[in-house]
């Protein structure tokens, strides 16, 4: 019997010849990326090694990564002193995979994995977070997982009692409409499959349309699989997983690519076809509550997040500035931008798209999560609405339980921006 | 079965943003979490830090899809500390993975319908709303995950993995350096094998030349290719080798290697060195029914520091006047030796460190609370070796400190070594320095049957070697004579350190059975039995056992 590409990776990284969906595996772990919550790993870690005898190891400080995204720069002497507790490790430790708070090299988790080319098809990749699945666009088994799971990863290099999911098969065939994006067709799965469609479940994307989308819109795929429940997404690697390797990424080994067998066994197959496909925006305060613009075209919004793991890339904000240039942000309307890495922050300042931006009345942040988890910056007031990039809106998302968070791709945010109220790309304004 | 109350209704996909609101994330600490549960919900929020729910009583009933979202541990350590009970419809994976992780109740109950102040009685395979009377069929969990819940969560269930030395986790096929060394090593060795093999144990063997015959004509008992190829395995099964003093070894060298300054050196010794092997341990137990036990209900763990001590082999035949020198301006003591010449005494020297002392400590403790022992005695003579076991036993204290459930005392060597043949049964887990440990390994051995049984384990943090005690015997090399249990015991205690605890178990189980009923028992025993026919009537006991059969342990 054939296996899909979950079922695949597992089996080669718990040494088996097969695996099946139900069988529980205990994966050899090619990458544990940890972020800020890497200080509770810490702990958990220290707990596990105390009163056994023997000295805390990590059982292999290069296939470690850290990255601090969440609270950057700190926003009180809680976070800074978790960082400071997380240096000081990833320093006795050796960790090399470190990225601080720093403007050439920092970002978000997601983000810097990809383009430091940490992550290779057929890995398996564990990460404190749970839109680690991001990196199924590279044809890795990648899952999140809580802090103890981590502390144990960290211990004994494999993932324990690992559940082999049943996977999911989406194919999507044609081309996006004008301004329509991968952020709007993995809103579109949402909503067909609900937010626990795909719990324990993992979901491998197919079809021309997969074929033809760069890295980045895989990884919006990938990393929004996470919303409908999935334990992972995946898109089998191609020529553009290698050439976005290579050139991106600057990896000069060999990469080798994998695929699900032919005759792989499907949980169920959905199939889409692009050219039906228009814009979407997920409603309060669940990400499965999907409606088309055209059904809440209108709705007046106080604060755009253009940003996050999902669109904080530099194709997303090369189309807001598309958008923007030249025009303004609505009055009473506050636009935050977060690239998703110092990579792409200084790339869009060098083509010109932050000074467009920031013209057009939009705030530039630093690199990071920002607003999207309601940590610090743009904490939102009761009452109040946002429309963003980013991947959640339960209640409570964005710092205030008496506010609202619609989600929607780059380019309708960008058209919003401009009006104030949730307005459809390419309408005249 | 116990009876809660339902004290919060939610709705579905309740996400982990409701639970743990997201501003809290800095807050990591078990400890600390709770005070932020369900911090948006104002009513809730309130009477749970108001103490106004029921104490361990409290279910929060919940929809599908509870705890969604984010991977964050707090959302689950929050509730924890209040003692909640979840009942959900079903539960988002990671969320029900933190929970089993942490050991968080969450009882999966896909139809289940019940109110706020319902009363619920929650068996293993049901529900009882006891308000409406209605059941309702709860969804077991996967058995993989139960063992980690059963194992009191993933830090007792990993700390347990690393306890039994693997590191590396379980694998399909293991990789054993195969040493049987010289004279009776290979045929025990063998006799080992054929019980690995029939219980199904998956591994290579790759074989590794140790012993008399490669000093002989290799100049080395352990050849750098035997290093090698222990750098590449999950452990080692050695059996034995022989050896003798210098001058004779030099005598037994191949023409060609004679009076090149060749000087041999115990290979056991050195993988002991090389390999930073620090436990020497000792298992004693009398098997019930073998005729060699000193009284029955023997069962002693030995745990012998390996690697320092007086087998420093920091020695000096004939002293230095240089280091005499010295000693006599240190030590008041060295006075009546000082005027000596240096051929006329001679000096080996006492090692102890803090690191070494406190590691096999460490060791010895970590193995009583696994195997739930209850006293570690450590073995010295600190009244008059002050300064080398006056430190040993104070690291020992120290690390007694820490597992307060075991008792913890010490005694003279000499002292023990009288106790243990009046009342062995009053000892449980012993821990010493390299001459004591080894000094009370032997007798401990031979209360309970001798040579025969008597097995060890090499153990470092990467690598263990695992052998029968007994040397080469070479007058019986060859004859099929020999009792091969020692070796068939040191294989199961490496099955264990691999993780591998139930084939262990099964091991153990077949030995004792073939002691027990006494029909099969070398010559050893007072029987007549060849090595082979020992062997098989082990592959026979392991393959009537019953299934998932333990044998009886301390405190079990």
């Amino acid at each position: 019997m054939g296996m899909t590409l979950a079922e695949k990776i597992l089996a080669r990284a718990s040494g088996r010849s097969s695996v099946k969906p139900g069988d529980v595996v205990e994966p050899q772990v090619d990458l544990a990326m940890s972020h800020e919550n890497a200080a509770l790993v810490i702990n958990q870690f220290h707990e596990i090694w105390k009163g056994t005898g023997k000295e805390a190891r990590v059982w292999d400080p290069e296939r470690i990564a850290i990255i601090f995204d969440h609270r950057v720069p700190a926003e009180s002497a809680k976070t800074a002193t978790n960082q400071k507790t997380v240096r000081e490790f990833v320093k006795a430790k050796g960790i090399q995979k470190f990225h601080d708070i720093r403007g050439d090299r920092g970002g978000i988790c997601h983000q810097v994995l990809a383009e430091s080319g940490y992550v290779r098809p057929g890995y398996v990749v564990a990460g404190t977070d749970s839109h680690t699945t991001t990196h199924g666009a590279f044809g890795a088994f990648a899952w999140g997982i809580g802090a103890t799971e981590m502390a144990s990863v960290w211990a004994l290099g494999a993932a324990l009692a690992v559940e082999v999911p049943s996977t999911i098969k989406v194919t999507v065939r044609g081309s996006f409409l004008d301004y329509v994006s991968p952020k709007d067709l993995i809103l579109f799965i949402i909503k067909l499959l609900t937010a626990e469609g795909a719990n324990f479940k993992a979901l491998e994307f197919h079809g021309e349309a997969i074929r033809a989308m760069p890295t980045s819109g895989r990884m919006v795929l990938c990393n929004m699989a996470a919303e409908a429940g999935a334990t992972v997404g995946l898109v089998p690697p191609d020529e553009e997983t290698t050439a976005y390797l290579h050139d991106t990424a600057k990896v000069s080994e060999r990469i080798d690519l994998l695929s699900p067998d032919a005759d792989a066994v499907y949980d169920r197959t959905i199939e889409i076809d692009l050219s039906e496909l228009t814009f979407q925006v997920s409603c309060p305060h669940s990400v499965d509550a999907v409606k088309c613009v055209g059904d809440i075209e209108g709705k007046a919004i106080h604060q755009i997040v253009l940003g996050s793991c999902t669109n904080g890339r530099l194709d997303d904000i090369a189309v807001a500035a598309g958008i923007l240039r030249g025009k303004r942000v609505a009055d009473g309307v506050r636009m935050l931008v977060f690239p998703a890495s110092a990579k792409v922050y200084q790339e869009a300042m060098e083509r010109g798209y932050l000074g467009i931006l920031a013209k057009a009345g939009a705030v530039v942040m630093n690199p990071g999560c920002g607003p999207c988890l309601g940590v610090h910056q743009g904490a939102l007031g009761d009452g109040e609405v946002a429309l963003s990039t980013t991947n959640r809106n339960f209640k409570g998302r964005m710092g205030n339980p008496n506010s609202e968070v619609y989600l929607c791709s780059p380019a309708v945010a960008a058209a919003s921006a401009i009006t104030g109220v949730i307005t459809m790309p390419g309408r005249k304004v | 079965m116990s009876t809660k109350q339902v004290v919060l209704k939610l709705g579905d996909d309740v996400s982990t943003d409701v639970i743990y609101p997201g501003r809290f994330m800095a807050t990591i600490l078990p400890a600390e979490t709770p005070q932020h549960a369900f911090a948006d919900d104002t009513d809730f929020h309130s009477r749970l830090t108001g103490g106004m729910i029921p104490k361990e009583r409290a279910v929060i009933l919940a929809g599908n899809n509870f705890g969604c979202g984010s991977s964050r541990e707090q959302a689950v350590s929050c509730l924890q500390g209040h003692k909640l009970t979840v009942v959900a419809k079903s539960v988002a994976r990671i969320f029900l993975k933190n929970a089993i992780n942490l050991g968080l109740p969450v009882v999966i109950c896909p139809t289940i319908g019940a109110n706020d102040g319902d009363d619920l009685d929650i068996h293993e395979t049901k529900v009882v709303n006891v308000s409406t009377g209605r059941e309702y069929a709860t969804q077991p969990l996967p058995e993989a995950q139960k063992a980690i819940m059963e194992a009191g969560g993933l830090i007792a269930f990993t700390r347990d993995r690393l306890m039994k030395g693997s590191a590396k986790p379980r694998r399909s096929k293991y990789r054993i350096g195969w040493l049987p060394g010289d004279g009776i090593g290979t045929e025990v060795c063998d006799a080992a094998r054929r019980v690995l093999d029939a219980i199904g144990f998956e591994a290579e063997y790759p074989h590794g030349d140790i012993g008399w015959e490669c000093w002989r004509a290799e100049g080395d008992a352990l050849p750098e290719r035997t290093i090698e190829l222990l750098k590449n395995v999950d452990a080692a099964l050695f059996g034995a080798i022989t050896s003798k003093p210098v001058k004779a070894a030099e005598a037994e060298l191949s023409p060609g290697l004679k009076g090149k300054g060749l000087v041999y050196r115990s290979p056991i010794v050195r993988m002991r060195q090389l390999f930073d092997l620090y436990v020497c341990l000792r298992p004693c137990k009398a098997y019930p029914g073998n005729p060699g036990n000193y009284k029955d209900g023997i069962d002693l763990t030995v745990f012998r520091e390996n690697t320092e001590d007086l087998y420093a082999g920091v020695e000096f035949s004939p002293v230095p006047d240089e280091l005499s020198t010295v000693l006599a301006k240190h030590s008041k003591n060295f006075a009546p030796f000082k005027d000596l010449s240096g051929d006329a005494y001679a000096i080996s020297c006492k090692i102890n460190t803090k690191k070494g002392s406190e590691r096999i400590a460490r060791a010895a403790f970590a193995h009583a609370r696994m195997h739930k022992r209850k006293k570690v005695t450590a073995v010295d003579k600190a009244n008059v070796v002050r300064a080398t076991d006056g430190l040993f036993l104070e690291m020992a204290q120290a690390v007694a400190k820490e597992y307060p459930e075991i008792v913890f005392d010490n005694a003279n060597i000499d002292a023990i070594c009288m106790w243990l043949l009046k009342n062995p049964l009053n000892f449980d887990v012993l821990v010493a320095p390299n001459l004591y440990g080894d000094i009370i390994s032997d007798l401990c051995a031979q209360m309970v049957g001798g040579l025969g049984f008597a097995c060890s384990g090499n153990i470092g943090e990467r690598l263990a070697v695992f052998e029968p005690t007994h040397g080469s015997a070479p007058k019986y090399a060859g004859m099929n004579k020999v009792n091969p249990i020692a070796t068939i015991l040191a294989a199961k205690m490496m099955l264990e350190w691999l993780g591998e605890t139930q084939k262990a178990a099964d091991i153990e189980g077949a030995v004792a059975k073939v002691i027990r009923e006494g029909v099969v028992r070398t010559y050893d025993m007072g029987g007549a039995a060849p090595t082979t026919d020992m062997a098989e009537a082990v592959v026979r006991a392991l393959a009537e056992r019953p299934r998932g059969q333990q044998p009886c342990r301390k405190g079990s």
